[in-house]
């Protein structure tokens, strides 16, 4: 794609003081890159998935099919000519581990002071097995829950919002971005049971759910990145 | 005589004392960068009470030095416990677990040692300065 990968590699401190005394720092490294609009605007849209897993776990569902999205995404972006929004994707470290690596990605965004116009999650878009091509918005803010309902309406693809869970866009959410998860059913129980375990492993991957959602999410983020 | 014990192990006392304390101010600092105050700060009072309390203050005190080395050790018990847990009964945390390898245990240990050297030191020159 011609895109050049950044490292953001950081330190962050324990969840507890106790913590801190006994125990060095968290480190890790989240990576990122940038597709520049075709206009100059300081104005990002963010698309962010984990790309680690549990120890012993190879994370096929949780989260390479996050990650395949995002970058899936990224491809077809690269495609549009009128992109009026610069689009950041990033693969965040230790999310299995409290959000550390999101959390330090909102740290460098405040930081850096990024104009950010909404941000996408995704973790865990690879399991369906009512086969109903379900879509799960984790905590989405109105404005993102309005949209993403408007456009799966047009295509009649079963949408529903949750209270969401511990993942990543918690992170941004907290600190006040426009932002929402994307996951297969994991609220509704229709999600991967092999989540955390050794037999999160390729086959039991649902390409078809996958491709599905991925082509739906690159739609909306299209629209947004050419209003 | 046991006043006498410990001036000729001084230098080897001074050593430890000074880099155990300096060790937990690093780590302080290093929390500092990150934007965690407390641990500098607890470094910094604790440290420097031992510190004048042993070499600046009129009448020599080793109550600080002993109470700094069963701290010493309580840290590198309870480091030695939650890796020995972790080693029983894994878990799935690769930052907790990447601590607890064989240098984070050896680390544990070293404290646990360093902390009965200086606890043990200190008891006998408060032993000597009580006759």
């Amino acid at each position: 794609m011609g895109l050049t990968p950044q490292l953001h590699h950081y330190r962050m401190p324990n969840l507890n003081p106790a913590l801190d005394l006994l125990l060095h720092p968290y480190k890790g490294t989240n990576v990122y890159t940038i597709l520049p609009a075709k206009l100059p605007t300081e104005e990002y849209v963010i698309l962010g998935a984990h790309y680690d897993s549990k120890s012993n776990c190879p994370g096929a569902v949780d989260n390479a099919t996050g990650t395949v999205m995002a970058l899936s995404i990224l491809a077809q972006q690269v495609k549009v000519p009128g992109r009026k929004k610069n689009l950041l994707v990033v693969l965040f470290d230790q999310e299995e581990e409290e959000l550390i690596g999101s959390r330090a990605f909102v740290d460098f965004l405040l930081r850096r002071a990024y104009q950010v116009h909404s941000v996408h999650t995704f973790d865990m878009v690879g399991w369906d097995g009512d086969q109903n091509k379900e879509i799960e918005l984790g905590a989405p803010s109105p404005s993102l829950a309005e949209r993403y309902q408007n456009h799966a309406a047009q295509h009649g693809i079963p949408i529903y919002i949750s209270a969401g869970g511990s993942t990543d866009y918690q992170a941004f959410r907290e600190a006040g971005f426009n932002a929402t998860g994307v996951n297969e059913a994991y609220t509704k129980r229709d999600s991967s049971p092999y989540k955390d375990t050794p037999k999160d492993v390729f086959s039991t991957v649902n390409f078809d759910y996958l491709a599905h959602t991925t082509l739906f999410v690159s739609e909306v983020i299209q629209t947004i990145l050419t209003e | 005589m046991q006043l006498t014990n410990i001036k000729e192990k001084l230098s080897l006392f001074d050593g430890l004392l000074v880099t155990s304390l300096l060790a937990f101010g690093v780590k302080g600092c290093t929390y500092l960068l990150l934007g965690q105050i407390w641990l500098i700060i607890a470094a910094l009072l604790l440290g420097s009470w031992v510190i004048y309390s042993f070499y600046f203050s009129p009448n020599r005190k080793y109550i600080p030095i002993r109470i700094w080395g069963i701290l010493l050790i309580l840290w590198g018990l309870t480091r030695g416990i939650i890796g020995l847990l972790i080693t029983i009964s894994p878990i799935a945390d690769i930052h907790v677990n990447s601590q607890f390898g064989w240098q984070g245990n050896l680390l544990s240990t070293i404290a646990i040692g360093v902390g009965y050297y200086l606890s043990r030191a200190a008891k006998r020159g408060i032993a000597s300065t009580n006759k």
